[in-house]
C-alpha cells in the first residue's frame, strides 16, 4: 500500500485490491479525545461515509464504487477512479467554452441529485469532482464531511462552498458557476428556495446570521 | 491445466491462496447438499450457488470479509465457509443467505472456494466431492440471473455497474 | 483601501504614546482597563526606503508594521463579577443594576492603579456588542458620558475582536486560527481577506452557556465561575457516558447534548418534572453509580472533542500552524490540555491566555480600541449605541474612516441594529451624575 494523501482525520492509500484498482481511506485515532468516545465516532464516521457513497451510487450518481469496510481498523476499501479532478480539467480547459458548458451541465445535475436524496456532501471543491477517463462522466468523490439533511439552509451552504471553491481557484469562473446554478435550478424540485437561500448566505459569508 | 483461479488472500503477508472454481453439470447437489446439513467438514469449501454472482471479485469481497471475521473471532455462522456465504448476502438473514447463495438440491451450477492450502490439492479433493465438469470462471457470466442479482441485491432496474452496486450492498452488511 | 494615510488622519501625530480607557460589560463581568500603546517610531519621523519624507502621509503598510512592533504596556485591569446564588443564571436587568453599582468606582480604581488621570486618557473605548442589551447600555451610557466630560472621543469595540487582539498580543500568536469560547459565543476564526471571518460557529447555543446551564441543573456554585466548578468536578469523574456530538462541517450544536445530560441528571440527582420522566427510558440503562462528576467528566470530554475538532478543520482548510483559544471557558485547562494534543499530532503549535484575559475584561476593550484608534478610527456620538447582535465578520481591522469600504460595511442592515430596550436614557445619565458627584476622586478628575 502506497500513502498517496494525508489530511487531518484520514490517510490514503492506493493498492490493488483482488485485482481493483483501489484506494484505502483510514481513519486514525484522534488523541485528543477520549479513547471511547474516539472510537465509537470514527467506528460511526466510516460507515456514515460508506452509506452515503452508496446511497449516491444507488440513485445513479457517479461516485467510487464501494468494495469494503474494515471496521476494525476504520478503512474504507473503494474503486480508484481513473481521471483528472475538475480542478485540473478546467486549468487546462479554460478557453474551450462548449467544454466548461459541458462540465458545468454535468456538475449541476449530479448536485442536483445528490440533494434531492438529501445528501449533504459538505467538501465540494473542485477537486472533490473528477471526470472518469474511461466514460466522461463526473464522479463524486471525498465523502467524509456528508451527512444527512433536508434543510434548504444546509444544502445553499453547500453550493456555497462550491462557488467559493471555483471562485478561489479558477479565473473568471462566475460565469461558469452561474451556469452550474442554472442546470441546478432546471434539475431540482427545491431548486427556487435552495437558490434564494444561497443569495442569502453569500452576503452573510458562509455562516448563518445570528441578528435576532 | 487447471481452470482454478488462484489468487492470494490480501490479509497480512498474502500467504494463504484463494482458490476459486466453477462446475457446471453437477449431478449430486442433493447428496452435498445433505452432507452440508449433517455438518460434514470433510467437503472444506464453500460451496456456491453462482446464479446471483456476476464476477469472482464479488466472491473474493465476501472471502476477505470472512477471513477478517475469522481472524478477529466475530464469525457470525459457522466456519469461515459458511460465512463465505453468508457474506454474499446483503441482509442478516442467515436462513436467506443460504436460501439464496448456498447450495440446493437442485444446483446444476457450483463455484467451489477453499481458503489455504495449494491449488493441486484443491482440484483433487473438490474433483473427488463434486460429480460434474469443471468450467472456465470466464463462464459464469451464462449461468448468471441478472434479475435475480437485481432482487436480492435490491438494485434499481438501471443499475448501470450491476458488480460494483451488489458489492457496495455486501460491504454495508450489518452496517444499515 | 487608501495605500496610505495623511498624517492629519491620525490621532496621535505628535505623539508616540496614547492611553485607552476601555469598558467592558456585556455579560456579567464588569470590567475597566487601561493599556499604553508606545510606538518604537513615531510616524511623523517614517522615512521612505529612498531616505526621503513624504510630508503628511503614512502608507498603511508602514503603519501597521509600526503598530504590530508597539510596546503595550496593561496599566490596570480590573473586574467586578456579578456573582447569582447556585442555580440561577444572571438576568440582563440585574446584571445591568450590578454594572451600574460598580462601575465608577471601578474606574476610579483603575486610574488609581494606572497612576493616570483623565487628562492622560487619549481614548474612551466600550464594548458596542454583541452581549446584552441592558448591561450594554449601562456600560456604553458610562462611556459616552465620560467622553463628553473629558472631551475625549469614543471607540466603539467588538467584543470578539477584543478577545482576540488581546490574546494575539499576550501570546505573542501572529496568524493563529482563534478559538472563541465563552458564555455567549462559540467561534473559530481566522483572519482572511482582510477581516476576521468565522469558519466555523455553534449553530444553537453557545459551550459555555450549554456548560453553565448544567451547572445550575447540578446545583455548582457560580462562584468563582459555574465552568470553574465543572471543571473541577470532572477531575475526579470516572465513567465517560456516551452524549450526542453533532459536529456538521465546522459547526457544532449543543442543544441536543444539553437537554440530554439536563434529563440524566434531573432524573438522578433532582426532581424530574413530567415532561422529564416521559423521555427518560434511557437514563435506566446507564451505570447506576453514575456521579455528578461522571457527567461533569463526560460532558466536558464531549464538547471540548467537537471544538478541538472543528478548530483542526478550520487550521487544515487554511492551513494554519498556530492556534489561539480566548474567552471564557478558554481558561479550561482540559480544554487546554486536548488542544495542545491536537496541536502535537500536527505539529502546530497551541496559545493560551489565563484567566486574567481570558474571561471577559477590560484590557481587551482598551486595547482592541486602541489599535483602531492608532488607525483613525473612532465612534462619533451619535454612532455609540450598542447592538446585541455584532457579528466578528462585521469588523473591517486597520479600517480607513473615509474609504467607502468602512461605511459600506458599517451600514450593512443587520449590523447597525441599535438596542432600544430597557430604561430611558435620560433616566441613566441622571443616576449617573448622582453617582459620579458622590465619587470624590472622580469629580476631581473631571474637574481637571
Amino acid at each position: 500500500m502506497q500513502l498517496i494523501q494525508q489530511g487531518a482525520e484520514a490517510k490514503v492509500y492506493a493498492l490493488t485490491f483482488y485485482g481493483k484498482e483501489a484506494i484505502a481511506k483510514e481513519r486514525f485515532p484522534k488523541t485528543y479525545r477520549h479513547p471511547v468516545l474516539d472510537k465509537k465516532l470514527t467506528a460511526r464516521r466510516v460507515i456514515q461515509e460508506a452509506r452515503c457513497l452508496y446511497r449516491c451510487q444507488q440513485a445513479g450518481i457517479d461516485t467510487p464504487a464501494l468494495y469494503y469496510i474494515d471496521s476494525n481498523r476504520n478503512i474504507i476499501y473503494m474503486e480508484r477512479i481513473q481521471g483528472c479532478t475538475v480542478k485540473q480539467y478546467l486549468l487546462n480547459q479554460t478557453d474551450d467554452k462548449a467544454a466548461c458548458d459541458g462540465i458545468a451541465e454535468k456538475i449541476g445535475t449530479t448536485l442536483a441529485t445528490l440533494h434531492a436524496l438529501d445528501i449533504i456532501h459538505g467538501d465540494l471543491t473542485t477537486s472533490n469532482l473528477y471526470i472518469r477517463e474511461s466514460t466522461n462522466s463526473l464522479v463524486l468523490i471525498d465523502f467524509g464531511l456528508s451527512f444527512i439533511s433536508n434543510l434548504v439552509e444546509d444544502k445553499a451552504v453547500d453550493l456555497y462552498v462550491l462557488e467559493r471553491a471555483f471562485l478561489s481557484t479558477h479565473p473568471n469562473s462566475q460565469a461558469l458557476f452561474d451556469k452550474i446554478i442554472q442546470v441546478y435550478l432546471k434539475r431540482s424540485t427545491t431548486g427556487k428556495q435552495v437558490y434564494a437561500r444561497l443569495e442569502d448566505v453569500r452576503l452573510r459569508g458562509r455562516k448563518k446570521s445570528m441578528v435576532g | 491445466m487447471s481452470l482454478t483461479q488462484s489468487q492470494p488472500l490480501q490479509l497480512h503477508d498474502q500467504a494463504t491462496q484463494v482458490h476459486v472454481a466453477l462446475w457446471i453439470n453437477v449431478s449430486n447437489a442433493s447428496e452435498l447438499h445433505q452432507r452440508l446439513l449433517g455438518g460434514d467438514t470433510t467437503v472444506n469449501c464453500a460451496l456456491i450457488n453462482p446464479e446471483a454472482v456476476v464476477d469472482p471479485f464479488q466472491v473474493m469481497v465476501a472471502v476477505h470479509r470472512a477471513a477478517e471475521a475469522l481472524e478477529q473471532q466475530q464469525l457470525r455462522t459457522r466456519n469461515i465457509y459458511s460465512e463465505i456465504v453468508y457474506n454474499l448476502s446483503p441482509n442478516k438473514s442467515i436462513k436467506e443467505a443460504f436460501t439464496r447463495f448456498g447450495l440446493n438440491p437442485t444446483c446444476k451450477t457450483i463455484l467451489a472456494v477453499r481458503v489455504g492450502g495449494s491449488q493441486e490439492a484443491f482440484d483433487n479433493e473438490v474433483g473427488a466431492t463434486i460429480v460434474g465438469e469443471p468450467a472456465a470462471l470466464e463462464r459464469l457470466s451464462s449461468v448468471t440471473s441478472l434479475d435475480k442479482v437485481r432482487q436480492y441485491y435490491k438494485l434499481p432496474a438501471n443499475t448501470s455497474n450491476i458488480l460494483n452496486a451488489a458489492v457496495g450492498a455486501m460491504a454495508l452488511k450489518g452496517y444499515t | 483601501m487608501a495605500a496610505e494615510y495623511t498624517l492629519s488622519q491620525l490621532p496621535n501625530r505628535s505623539r508616540r504614546t496614547i492611553i485607552a480607557l476601555g469598558l467592558e460589560g456585556s455579560a456579567n463581568k464588569l470590567g475597566v482597563g487601561i493599556v499604553r500603546h508606545t510606538l518604537q517610531t513615531p510616524l511623523d519621523q517614517h522615512q521612505n526606503a529612498d531616505n526621503t519624507r513624504v510630508a503628511n502621509t503614512v502608507p498603511i503598510q508602514v503603519l501597521a508594521e509600526a503598530i504590530s512592533r508597539q510596546q503595550v504596556e496593561v496599566l490596570a485591569n480590573i473586574r467586578h463579577t456579578y456573582i447569582t446564588p447556585p442555580g440561577q443564571g444572571f438576568l440582563p436587568k440585574d446584571t445591568a443594576v450590578h454594572h451600574r453599582q460598580h462601575i465608577l468606582p471601578l474606574i476610579s480604581q483603575a486610574l488609581a492603579e494606572a497612576q493616570v488621570t483623565p487628562a492622560d486618557i487619549d481614548a474612551i473605548c466600550f464594548t458596542k456588542g454583541p452581549g446584552m442589551g441592558g448591561p450594554l447600555v449601562s456600560v456604553a451610557m458610562v462611556a459616552r458620558t465620560l467622553a463628553l466630560l473629558w472631551n475625549r472621543p469614543l471607540v466603539g469595540v467588538n467584543h470578539c475582536i477584543g478577545h482576540i487582539e488581546m490574546g494575539r498580543q499576550i501570546t505573542g500568536a501572529t496568524n493563529p486560527v482563534v478559538l472563541y469560547v465563552s458564555g455567549g459565543n462559540t467561534q473559530v476564526i481566522a483572519y482572511a481577506q482582510n477581516r476576521y471571518r468565522i469558519f466555523g460557529e455553534a449553530l444553537d447555543i453557545a459551550v459555555g452557556n450549554c456548560l453553565d446551564r448544567f451547572a445550575r441543573i447540578i446545583n455548582l456554585p457560580n462562584d468563582p465561575s459555574p465552568g470553574y466548578n465543572i471543571e473541577q468536578y470532572a477531575k475526579r469523574g470516572k465513567q465517560l457516558i456516551e452524549l450526542p456530538y453533532t459536529v456538521k462541517g465546522m459547526d457544532v450544536s449543543f442543544s441536543g447534548i444539553l437537554s440530554y445530560i439536563q434529563t440524566i441528571a434531573k432524573v438522578r440527582f433532582g426532581s424530574p418534572d413530567r415532561a422529564t420522566i416521559a423521555g427518560c427510558n434511557f437514563v435506566e440503562e446507564l451505570p447506576t453509580d453514575l456521579t455528578p462528576e461522571d457527567l461533569c467528566f463526560s460532558l466536558q470530554e464531549t464538547v471540548f472533542a467537537m471544538l478541538v475538532e472543528i478548530t483542526e478543520r478550520a487550521m487544515a482548510h487554511i492551513g494554519s500552524q498556530e492556534v489561539l483559544v480566548v474567552g471564557g471557558v478558554g481558561c479550561n485547562l482540559r480544554l487546554q490540555e486536548m488542544m495542545g494534543e491536537m496541536a502535537r499530532q500536527r505539529q502546530a503549535k497551541v496559545f493560551a491566555t489565563d484567566e486574567r484575559f481570558c474571561i471577559d475584561n477590560g484590557i481587551m476593550i482598551a486595547h482592541a480600541g486602541a489599535l483602531a484608534y492608532q488607525t483613525g478610527f473612532t465612534t462619533p456620538l451619535k454612532d455609540s449605541t450598542v447592538t446585541q447582535r455584532f457579528r466578528t465578520d462585521d469588523v473591517t481591522p486597520l479600517a480607513v474612516p473615509t474609504s467607502n469600504q468602512v461605511r459600506r460595511g458599517s451600514t450593512k442592515k443587520h449590523v447597525t441594529k441599535p438596542y432600544r430596550g430597557g430604561s430611558s436614557n435620560d433616566h441613566i445619565v441622571a443616576k449617573l451624575r448622582k453617582l459620579s458627584a458622590t465619587k470624590r476622586d472622580l469629580v476631581v478628575a473631571v474637574s481637571k
